[in-house]
């Protein structure tokens, strides 16, 4: 008798220990699953109001969302290259902001494509006319550029390095729009 | 940066995802995204928007971007010249030298 209702009660421990671990489970997936649009939503606040509804809402939420909702999206697969994405976004949120916001002077203020922001080592920002640009345009943008300067600084904008070979070719071959210089380093 | 670009010159009219770039040219989503920005900025990608209905597909349509055909042409001609530029010296050619046999 005593045999019988230990087995019964190892049947009973085993099921219940089964369905703990499936909800356990369950949980912790669907926890994981938040992780990336936590860490997303993260790099949001690093944006303006309005950077947040053309960057966050636009464009980083739905392709994250795609990549969690893929049809090659197995759990492991999907939690690593939902991470992976919303790490890098976090990491550069302030970077790509930066190269939003200089399209909106670029369009508010259309001289500006002709003006270089350079970084100096010492982590200070400078404004260059670019293209044979004289004194006196540099001074007919005196407004545009304590509006830029002001902003650059809160955005902490610095143009980096980046291929700046092909960028300034390619910039070369189409004649005109944004011109950058590559950083100091 | 090329390797970007040569994915769009493939097929300029293609429409091309973040994801899908990330995919196909190795490169994470924070080295990606700023170029995508600097790109559009400069007028070389025109952004657009995924035609599926987000109810039916349970997800909000995806942003995407196609280069522009200035770009295109601006983009081949400096790939094709960067590539001239990085391509190894072709070995002078042999020829016998004069002499005895």
């Amino acid at each position: 008798m005593t045999g019988f209702l230990l087995a019964a009660l190892g049947v009973f421990a085993a099921l219940g220990m089964t369905a703990l671990g499936d909800m356990v489970s369950a949980e912790v997936r669907d926890r994981l699953d938040h992780l990336p649009h936590a860490i997303l939503h993260l790099a949001a606040r690093r944006l303006d109001s309005e950077q947040r509804v053309t960057m966050y809402d636009d464009e980083w939420m739905p392709e994250l969302t795609f990549i969690l909702k893929g049809d090659d999206a197995r759990p492991i697969t999907r939690l690593y290259h939902g991470t992976r994405f919303a790490l890098g976004i976090l990491v550069s949120a302030r970077r790509i902001a930066s190269q939003v916001h200089r399209k909106v002077l670029v369009a508010r203020h259309p001289r500006f494509a002709q003006i270089a922001v350079l970084s100096h080592p010492d982590g200070s920002l400078t404004l260059q006319g670019m293209g044979g640009l004289g004194v006196g345009d540099t001074i007919k943008m005196g407004a545009v550029a304590y509006d830029v300067l002001g902003r650059v600084n809160e955005q902490e904008w610095a143009i980096r390095k980046l291929d700046a070979d092909v960028y300034e070719r390619m910039i070369n071959s189409l004649g005109s729009g944004a011109r950058e210089t590559p950083a100091l380093e | 940066m090329a390797a970007v670009l040569k994915v769009f010159l493939e097929d300029p009219d293609q429409p091309r995802y973040g994801f899908e770039l990330m995919k196909v040219t190795g490169m994470a989503s924070g080295s990606l995204y700023p170029m995508l920005a600097k790109f559009e900025g400069a007028g070389w990608l025109i952004k657009g928007k995924e035609s599926i209905d987000p109810r039916a597909a349970g997800r909000p349509a995806r942003t995407n971007y196609t280069i522009t055909g200035a770009a295109a042409s601006a983009a081949r001609i400096q790939l094709a010249e960067l590539s001239e530029r990085f391509r190894p010296p072709v070995p002078a050619r042999l020829r016998p030298q004069g002499g005895i046999a």
